[in-house]
Formats: structure tokens, sequence, C-alpha cells
């Protein structure tokens, strides 16, 4: 199955605005899946928020793009518990740190001696 | 009861307990080594495996190829394990788990690495996150490659193993 098209795209200022509106419309929004590309030819990581809207039955899907130069994005764990262990396993392989999730600890999927480095970064 | 009876008893008796003291661990091994090769219990452990030889060992364990037959069935505890049967390549995060499972695990034990990935990491090896083959961390006794190997040859690696202790129980009873 192809990707659905992003309902919404843009940067880590709008992510948390965008998602209260659409939790605020009453919609029941299942988090599927947060996945992260390494656009390295456009400069960018790209995040992708899977929702699953039990309504429509359908896929939502958030494409957040964040400067590789600045690996920071917000948490959205306090609006949607399910998103702790994505962004622990984007943390861990991209080394994008989700500000607001205090549970991010290094090291929990990769081996300890991979410490400051990030496997899934097509360039450091 | 007649004297004669009495007094075998006692010899019987005089030789175990002399026989206990020189022998002590060795005839343990013995006995134990002679029991295992009719009741080889198998933990299956996946250092990080596609589940496609798990698949495959669950096959095996299955009634089609029946490998209880010759006493061959998985235990569900380390400490009633004789056997770990490895599938999938060694991770460094799994080397720890496996090491210490290893150590979990009463002797005489014995390891078998299934599939090509847990005999030399095939093609993970060069991997971050992996560090190769079981043998990295604990001593493989014996190697089933195949990617997965069939079901006919993980029970008879087993077979293999049963074999092999059955010598070396005969070994053992000679020193």
């Amino acid at each position: 199955m192809p990707r659905p098209s992003p309902m919404w795209s843009g940067g880590p200022g709008e992510l948390r605005g965008v998602l209260e509106k659409l939790l605020a419309e009453g919609r029941e929004l299942l988090l599927e899946s947060i996945d992260a590309v390494d656009e390295a030819e456009k400069g960018v990581y790209r995040i992708d928020y899977v929702f699953h809207d039990l309504a429509e039955g359908r896929e939502i899907v958030l494409e957040l793009l964040i400067p590789r130069g600045q690996a920071r994005a917000p948490s959205i764990a306090d609006l949607v518990p399910a998103a702790l262990p994505y962004e622990q396993e984007i943390y861990d392989l991209f080394g994008i740190v989700f500000e607001g999730n205090p549970f991010l600890r290094e090291a929990f999927f990769k081996p300890e001696d991979m410490k400051g480095r990030y496997p899934l970064r097509k360039k450091s | 009861m007649d004297e004669r009876d009495c007094i075998d008893r006692g010899r019987v008796s005089a030789i175990a307990q002399e026989g206990a003291k020189e022998a002590g661990l060795a005839a343990t091994r013995r006995y134990a080594l002679r029991f295992m090769k009719r009741s080889l219990w198998v933990l299956h452990f996946n250092t990080g495996a596609c589940n496609g030889c798990d698949i495959e060992v669950l096959a095996a364990f299955a009634p089609h190829y029946d490998p209880e037959r010759f006493g061959a069935r998985l235990a569900p505890s380390p400490r009633h394990a004789d056997v770990i049967l490895v599938t999938g390549a060694l991770t460094k995060k799994s080397a720890e788990r496996l090491r210490r499972l290893y150590e979990q695990t009463p002797g005489p034990k014995y390891v078998v690495a299934v599939g090509t990935c847990a005999v030399s990491g095939n093609v993970f090896r060069k991997s971050y996150s992996v560090l190769g083959g079981a043998d990295k961390v604990v001593p493989v006794d014996v190697y089933v490659p195949g990617c997965p190997p069939r079901p006919d040859v993980i029970v008879e690696a087993l077979a293999e193993l049963a074999k092999r202790i059955e010598e070396e129980a005969r070994r053992a009873g000679e020193e």
C-alpha cells in the first residue's frame, strides 16, 4: 500500500497545534506508527505520524520536516502516550531529540558502543 | 537372611562408597551423560533471527518429525535444559543474554547453532549491532547451516549430538 498523502506537512513549531486541533474535533485517532526517514539530499529528516481515524476508517498522516542541522522535534507523548516507544526508537537510531519526552534513553535499542553514533542517518 | 548375603551387601556398600569418593564428580557426569543421550531437553533461544529458522525448529519438534522418539523435547527453562539451540545472528545485545542463559544451564551442556546466521553471522556479520555467530560467546558443539535449514536436518543434528554424548559416556566409563 502506498503512503497516504499527508494531511499536513510542516515544521516543528506547528505540529502540536495541528494535532491538538485534530484531537479537539473529537476524532478517535489511534497512533499506528511514527516513521523517520533521513532525506539527506533535501537536507531534512522527515517524520511521518500515521494515525488511524476510527470513524472514517482511514489513515491520517502528519508529515513533520526538520532541518538536519537541528535535530529537535516536539514530543507528542503527553497528547498521545502511544508515541513514547516510537520517539525512543527514533531518538536512538536518528539522534532526533523529542523535547518534553522525559523517558528518552540512549543505547536502548542500539548497542552501548554505538553511543553518540546514529546508525540510520545517511551521513552525520 | 544368611551370612553370605550380609557379607555381600556390606561389600557392595563399601565398593559404592569407595567409588563415590574416588570417582566423585566423574561418576555423576558419567551417569548424567548415560541418561541424557536418550533424553535431550532443548532450550530454543533466538539471538536475532528473522524467525525463518524458528519456524523450522518448531516444525522439527512437531509430530511429523517427532524428535521425542529419541527423547528430545523443548525445555521450558535453561535450568531444565541439556542443550541450547541457538537461532539467528548474535547481536551485541543478545550476546550478553545468551552467555547468561548458558551459565544458568546445569552441566553437562551442549550448544547447537541452527541456521547460517547462528553459525557465522551470515550477511549480517559486519553490521554495527552484530557480533557474528553464536560461537563468539558460547562453545558450539553442532553447526547446522542453511537459510533456513530443513527440519529433518535439525533433527539429524540432535541425533548426532545424542551419538556424541553416548561416545562421551563410554569414554567417561573407561577412565
